[in-house]
């Protein structure tokens, strides 16, 4: 589910930060920078794991700030294709169900890839699987487990003046989405597979 | 900025769950000794960091020791398992053979039935079982 990735970037301490012993104003700077971003193509990135390299600090013409080529490596929430994880269920619509877990909220479990034999009540807004006569559902806020399947980096370009007020430029993608599927044995809500026997027990 | 390597290494929940709780400690400590102003951190940091450990702590991560994982990679060296695979189980201390079944891929075709009993008997014997909350592992020991 995490990786560490390493980084290298210029870091620019300013004048107040110098009473801070370096690595504590570097590590500041990092992690302002980089805690809970998405960076395109690598994932969520949570926080500095440790620093690799620094270079002298430099002070540039016109400013008291140092600027510090830092190497460093990051922790950072990419769960890989076929990774199984835990989360729970924020909400379902007819398209499939949204998870989430405490800090990240973009996956979806899409209907094609839930059970067979997965079916939609619209009236409680809720996904149940009929498997050999009996019902399981789906409750909203339930921990559920899931395989992942696909990433989606949407890069988050600036909108162009003209369209600012477009109807499409209110509802942005987010930066970084999984989708997530549902279909096996053991899959599903944490609370169907608790026996030993592997099959699911009657909830409810 | 730059990528160096964007995959460096894999991290397991344990390490990820005791680097946040070291890093909390240090502030706490700065915190207790130079004054709230200095302990100061980011929001987005601040944030991030709760948020994880608290959903590392409702998994079994939050009561493995290091020591559980080195036994239990010792024991299972005599399956043929994939990397990703053992830090799955890792992470999620899989309690019955379906879920098992989830973690380790076409598991009937590679271990026949005693293979994956004995699998199943080191995970429950070397890594201790989740929070109950957690609801992972609530019917072990």
């Amino acid at each position: 589910m995490f990786i560490l990735s390493s980084f290298t970037d210029l870091v620019i301490i300013d004048p107040q930060d110098f009473s801070k012993p370096t690595v504590d104003a570097l590590e500041d700077q990092i992690n302002t920078k980089y805690a809970n971003k998405v960076v395109y193509n690598i994932g969520l990135c949570i926080c500095l794991w440790d620093i690799l390299k620094v270079s002298e600090g430099m002070v540039g013409h016109g400013s008291g700030s140092a600027h510090v080529n830092v190497e460093f490596r990051l922790v950072v929430f990419r769960p890989f294709k076929g990774e199984v994880l835990t989360g729970r269920i924020s909400s379902s619509t007819a398209h499939g169900i949204k998870v989430r877990t405490d800090f990240f909220d973009e996956i979806f479990v899409p209907h094609r890839l839930l059970f067979e034999g997965t079916t939609f009540d619209g009236k409680e807004q809720v996904w149940i699987w009929n498997n050999d006569g009996q019902e399981f559902y789906m409750d909203k806020n339930e921990l559920i487990r899931f395989r992942i399947e696909e990433e989606q980096f949407v890069d988050q370009l600036p909108i162009p003046p003209h369209l600012k007020n477009d109807e499409a430029s209110l509802h942005k993608k987010p930066p970084y989405s999984l989708t997530a599927s549902c279909q096996q044995a053991g899959m599903g809500l944490l609370q169907w597979w608790l026996d030993d026997e592997g099959e699911g027990e009657e909830q409810e | 900025m730059k990528v160096l390597n964007p995959s460096e290494s894999f991290l397991c929940d344990h390490e990820v769950l005791q680097h946040l709780i070291a890093m909390k400690a240090r502030y706490t400590h700065v915190h207790e000794t130079q004054g709230a102003v200095h302990a100061m951190k980011a929001g987005n940091l601040e944030t991030v960091m709760k948020e994880v450990k608290d959903y590392l702590s409702t998994t079994p991560a939050a009561t493995q020791t290091q020591k559980d994982i080195d036994n239990f990679m010792s024991s299972v060296s005599k399956f043929a398992l994939e990397k990703a695979e053992l830090l799955m189980i890792i992470n999620s201390r899989p309690s019955s053979i379906a879920e098992l079944d989830c973690l380790v891929e076409e598991m009937d075709a590679r271990f026949d039935d005693q293979g994956a009993q004995e699998l199943l008997r080191i995970v429950k014997t070397t890594l201790p079982a989740g929070p109950v909350e957690g609801v992972e592992g609530e019917n072990s020991n």
